[in-house]
């Protein structure tokens, strides 16, 4: 059963007709054509298909395409300009935070998150702010450095 | 494919409704965690979604004039451990909604369904049980209220009917000199638990135990409480003999099998142990609360 | 090599392919766009052992939606495998393991092809299964492989017969007699689990069909030459008409570094007439993969008053699974590597290779290694203990030196066994200043020692008309090699790196190469994208002989120009020699090869300080040193990375990671119970990079991806013992097992 999608991604109003069934992880990368969104598990467990809706995020492969009717989703596209690395992706560039790369988008949507709520997360809160994305590349060594970095220059530019 | 249908209602009448005329092939959605995986594996599959995070009063945390709280069914994970006044009167429940899952779980996983999912493992189901709280349960004649207990038939199984909806979970007040613990068991930070407990206590004016309860998670077909612990702790001081008898009892209550997370001896062990650590937090939180209702 | 300054070799630069990663743009398996696409699915055996009696694809065929469907009929018959020729892509007779390809199928949408596979019917006559290598070797046991001993054999296997897959034996000395020379003799066992890579990204894949008949597949896989030889081989088409090209890899660790889904993909795209695209669901990522095969190891060693190990044997049974696939890696690599970083002079290593009817085990990051490790480093405590010997005394005196003569008869260079215990011992500090001591605290070391080689490779490099250079190889870039070479050609023609641009392209358009995997791809690449550089070099020189009026050996290369090394004045400018050379011998391009060329260790130390919680068994690592002999680090950055993760890696292997089967059936084929490390289970790795230049490889960098796995589970088990005074012997090292032995120990049991 077809509906009528009415939903904003990455600051664009789309409306698409999606099955019922879909998730919201195989409407992104397959209707919307944003393929930076990783399907890993589906099963909610690795973090990887993490997107923001409403501003929260969640694991989009656990959440059906018409739950975000009306509502707004970003992914990892819509962190930056295109091309155009924002303050929390060039720490990650500078401090070798990416290996692969797949579990990228999820780690920059959990730090994305930690960071609208807390501008100066301890080591602690930065471990338990990516708990829930898998990594099998970097030990998360980098990753938990790199958020520090980009709290810390956020504060600093803040003046 | 083409006779799954996705529902979005207004009301809790409606959501009822819904649910009852679809039966056994119509599943209530709340934040999808645990549906999403049942989908494969449901039999009769499940053909009809009826999603219940349109219906406001289902996501209201109302704190009461006598500091009870009435948790609505589709109150987040993430809701309830942000709460101020959960985290300071309730913190065992803060504890185990924080223990859910990662970050991005708990913004969606809510107490009505981590309680309806029936896993014996869930982790604010002991902390409900221990505190006493009542399922608030709308039906074709009306509300009513049951015991915690009374929902769960055994694992993945509730005793509601067709068309009854679980609408909140009703936690009474905590009375002076009140405490509660949570404390869970994993095979590494992020995991279900392997063996999980609560315990609510609330002490007397001489600083004994006046009333205890434990509640035990994944050691039993349902989350279990310790019969029998507040008799037997009535009047005991809170010291580490009354700890050691809190770890006996519940280690012969607790009924574990053998899987392939654990034996059942490890749990019935440590279902001993994290019942003995929980207490041991609920009274040190005893001792600290007011002596009057604040 | 001279020690001499470098301008981008030793810089931490940040990955040169990093924006796409960051933004969502790089291109993974799955995210091939091309139009068309049909969704492709494996059927896979539910059953661990059974004969095929019949298989009938009619009514799949017939569901509305289905375009095609394969199975074994539709390729030749025709067995393949790197070490023994075992295996039919598609099961023919029998399957053999939960998870063994039937057939498959492609349809328009991802619901019809999932409906599609239920669809298709096989009748299979379940067979016992062979659950362990122990039930294996058994008298009497099933026999997985009835013609064994008539598979057709690569390398170094020996297949026996029954289910001894390949029986391997390597002996230095006279151990037996020399045995009875020592002071005291030490014998155990140590079990360890099979593992799995876990990489994030699944295998996926993309083929198309041409009209030309040949085919393309994008994929995922760790060497594009590899896996087009071996699809080449399953589809029976010669390898000039297979194209395979890769994607960006969301991780490999070995996993992917065997062919799992392309035959598929390229059969069901040629009957389709459609391209089709291949995802292996995380279920189907476990059950059809190929973990880390389990050991059991029986260690006896004999030492002398004066601290030497004077005679060891070390026999290894290896769970190998039902097919070989690339096992060849570890039959070699154990009989190599049971001599770890030790100069032992009496030694004898057996392996027996077992086939069994679960997943088939093949390369994991330092296949045998950290099996191997658990058990030498373990008895290395376990000794020092008895005999009352400091344990960073006993494997200094026991280290293997440099230029030694190893157990295979070849010679080890550049061998740095103690400066990297040292560096080790003296990051973690002797008070243990960073952790305060506490009851159940402990700290562990383990000194491990990995074979970094390379394999025979090519590169290509092209400078352009204006001085900018193209690099091209035929690998992945799995571990930042894009990067590291960048910085390699940079120095060797002096050309800014935002100038030089690497890429590894497909199999028509590279130079031949190996797989990205086995801590080689620095050295093969790397050299070959050196010597392509000075090729180039070469060429400038002797085109710039005429204006400088000198002899090429006084040339040198430097900020764009060509001098006469000592009289700066005396210059031409490269781009001027370039335009000269197009219009007389044509552009310069440089080519660069490497055959394989012999391995040398590289040495890993680690310590390790744990806390325990008794009452549960619970470990939690409180911090957790790295030191590794790396030769030259040409980009800091990216070997702190790869210890990071290889760490990480070691510690899910020691405290919880397992891939269980119980009767032949998988138990835990999802993240929901195959427990991997998160970032609370794990602290910062502090690490020290010993750089001692190894006397081959380019500026004399070793490959750095696999020693950080190794010593990880002993350097634990050894932590853990410090704490409370139990050794476990078999991983991982759960909470509910260290609770039983702690339990135990305290009940007056061992």
């Amino acid at each position: 059963m077809k509906i009528p999608l009415r939903v904003t991604v990455n600051g664009v109003p789309r409306e698409d007709l999606v099955e019922a069934r879909t998730s919201l992880l195989t409407y992104l990368r397959e209707q919307c054509d944003l393929t930076g969104t990783k399907r890993a598990c589906e099963e909610g467990e690795c973090g990887c298909c993490s997107v923001l809706l409403d501003g929260t995020q969640v694991t989009s492969c656990l959440v059906f395409a018409i739950e975000a009717q009306g509502k707004d989703v970003v992914t990892v596209e819509g962190l930056s300009e295109p091309l155009v690395l924002g303050s929390l992706q060039e720490a990650f560039a500078e401090n070798g935070a990416s290996q692969c790369g797949f579990c990228i988008p999820g780690m920059l949507m959990s730090a994305t998150s930690l960071l609208e709520r807390n501008g100066n997360p301890s080591e602690a809160e930065i471990r338990r702010a990516i708990s829930g994305n898998l990594c099998r590349c970097t030990g998360y060594d980098r990753i938990v450095a790199a958020i520090a970095q980009a709290a810390e220059r956020r504060r600093g530019a803040k003046g | 494919m083409d006779d799954f249908s996705y529902h979005a209602p207004a009301t809790v009448a409606e959501a009822a409704a819904l649910q009852a005329e679809g039966g056994a092939t119509a599943r209530f959605l709340a934040g999808g965690s645990d549906l999403f995986l049942a989908l494969e594996r449901a039999d009769p599959p499940v053909t009809r979604v009826i999603d219940l995070k349109g219906i406001p009063a289902l996501a209201e945390i109302a704190v009461a004039s006598d500091g009870g709280v009435r948790l609505g069914a589709a109150v987040t994970m993430a809701a309830i451990e942000r709460h101020d006044h959960l985290a300071t009167r309730y913190p065992a429940l803060a504890a185990a909604a924080a223990a859910v899952g990662g970050p991005p779980i708990r913004n969606r996983a809510t107490v009505g369904g981590n309680v309806c999912n029936a896993s014996p493992a869930a982790d604010t189901s002991p902390v409900l049980l221990a505190l006493g709280a009542m399922a608030v349960v709308a039906g074709p004649g009306g509300e009513r209220e049951l015991p915690l207990a009374g929902l769960w038939r055994g694992p993945g199984r509730i005793t509601l009917a067709p068309g009854e909806l679980l609408c909140a979970l009703r936690l009474p007040a905590r009375p002076p000199r009140s405490g509660c613990g949570f404390q869970r068991l994993t095979r590494s930070a992020m995991d279900i638990a392997i063996v999980n407990a609560a315990a609510a206590v609330t002490l007397d004016g001489a600083g004994r135990i006046a009333s205890a309860a434990v509640a035990l998670g994944a050691v039993g077909p349902t989350v279990l409480a310790v019969a029998g612990l507040k008799e037997a702790l009535a009047g005991s001081p809170p010291d580490d003999e009354t700890l050691a008898r809190v770890e006996r009892l519940a280690a012969a209550a607790a009924r574990p099998i053998d899987d392939h997370r654990a034996s059942a001896a490890y749990r019935r062990e440590m279902a001993g142990v994290m019942a003995r650590r929980a207490m041991a937090e609920a009274w040190q939180r005893a001792q600290a609360a007011p002596g009057e209702a604040a | 090599m001279s020690e001499q300054t470098f301008q981008y070799v030793g810089k931490r630069i940040p990955r040169v392919d990093i924006v796409p990663k960051l933004t969502g743009a790089a291109v993974f398996a799955e995210d091939v766009k091309v139009p068309g696409v049909l969704y492709g699915k494996l059927l896979h055996s539910p059953h661990p052992h059974a004969r095929i009696v019949r298989i009938d694809t009619s009514r799949a065929e017939k569901l509305p939606g289905v375009r095609a469907v394969a199975t074994a009929a539709d390729l030749p018959d025709k067995r393949v495998g790197r070490v023994v020729k075992d295996e039919h892509y598609f099961a023919r007779d029998k399957v053999r393991y939960v998870g063994d390809r039937v057939a498959a199928v492609a349809a328009d949408t991802r619901e019809i092809a999932l409906e599609a596979v239920k669809l298709i019917e096989v009748e299979y006559e379940p067979l016992p299964p062979v659950r362990d290598a122990f039930e294996a070797l058994a008298e009497g046991a099933p026999v997985i492989h009835e013609e064994l001993l008539s598979y057709a054999v690569n390398g170094p296997a020996k297949p026996q017969g029954g289910n001894l897959c390949s029986l391997n034996e390597l002996t230095r000395g006279d151990p037996e007699a020399a045995f009875g020379e020592c002071a005291r003799v030490f014998e155990q066992v140590y079990t360890t689990q099979m593992q799995h890579q876990t990489y994030m990204e699944p295998h996926a894949c993309l083929a198309v069909y041409n009209p030309e008949g040949t085919y393309t597949i994008h994929t995922a896989n760790q060497g594009q030459f590899p896996l087009r030889n071996v699809v080449a081989e399953v589809l029976g088409v010669p390898q000039n008409r297979v194209r395979v090209v890769p994607a960006e890899i969301g991780g490999g660790f070995g996993g992917k570094s065997i062919m799992k889904i392309e035959a598929a993909a390229a059969v069901l795209a040629r009957k389709a007439g459609r391209p089709v695209r291949i995802v292996m669901s995380r279920h189907e990522d476990f059950i059809g993969g190929n973990p880390r095969a389990a050991f059991h190891v029986t260690i006896r060693t004999g030492v002398t008053a004066d601290m030497r190990m004077h005679a060891r044997t070390i026999d290894v049974v290896m769970d190998q699974g039902a097919h070989t696939h690339g096992a060849g890696a570890m039959t070699a690599s154990v009989t190599q590597f049971g001599e770890g970083p030790y100069a032992i002079p009496n030694l004898r290593i057996t392996s027996r290779l077992v086939y069994t009817n679960k997943a088939c085990s093949s390369a994991m990051r330092a296949p045998g290694g950290p099996q191997i490790n658990f058990a030498l480093e373990s008895e290395s405590d376990r000794i020092c203990e008895a005999m009352g010997w400091d344990g960073v005394e006993f494997r200094r005196r026991n280290a293997m030196p440099t230029d030694y003569v190893n157990t295979a008869g070849g010679v080890n260079r550049s061998v740095f066994t103690v400066e990297t215990l040292e560096a080790c011992v003296k990051l973690a500090g002797y008070r243990h200043d960073q952790v305060r001591p506490g009851p159940h605290r402990g700290r562990g070391l383990a000194l491990g020692n990995w074979n970094v080689g390379g394999n025979a490779s090519g590169a290509v490099v092209k400078m352009n008309p204006d001085g900018s250079v193209n690099v091209i190889g035929g690998v992945v870039d799995l571990s930042g090699v894009n990067t590291t070479l960048t910085q390699i050609v940079a120095e060797a023609l002096d050309v800014p790196l935002e100038r030089v641009t690497v890429k590894m392209l497909d199999t028509d358009s590279a130079p031949h190469a190996t797989n990205s995997g086995g801590s080689q791809v620095l050295k093969s690449h790397g050299t070959a994208c050196f010597k392509a550089a000075e090729h180039i070099k070469e060429q400038l020189f002797e085109l710039a002989v005429d204006e400088l009026d000198a002899t090429t050996e006084r040339m040198e290369l430097k900020g764009g120009q060509v001098r006469v090394q000592g009289e700066p004045q005396r210059a031409v400018a490269v781009t001027r020699l370039l335009s000269k050379a197009s219009a007389s011998t044509g552009p310069l391009v440089g080519y660069g090869a490497t055959g394989n060329s012999p391995r040398m260790p590289s040495m890993a130390a680690h310590v390790a300080d744990v806390e325990v919680d008794p009452e549960t068994g619970r470990v939690t690592v409180l911090r957790y040193c790295a030191a590794q002999d790396v030769g030259r680090a040409i980009n800091p950055l990216s070997v702190e990375g790869q210890i990071h993760g290889g760490v990480v890696q070691g510690l899910g292997q020691a405290l919880s990671e397992q891939f269980t089967y119980r009767d032949g059936r998988p138990e835990n084929a999802g993240f929901l119970d195959y427990k991997l490390p998160s970032a609370l289970d794990v602290p910062f790795i502090e690490t020290v990079l010993v750089e001692k230049p190894a006397v081959v490889g380019p500026y004399g960098a070793k490959g750095v991806g696999e020693p950080p796995v190794v010593p990880v589970p002993a350097a634990i088990a050894n932590a853990i013992y410090n704490a409370v005074g139990v050794r476990v012997t078999d991983l991982p090292i759960t909470p509910e097992k260290l609770r039983a032995a702690i339990r135990a120990k305290a009940q007056g049991g061992a």
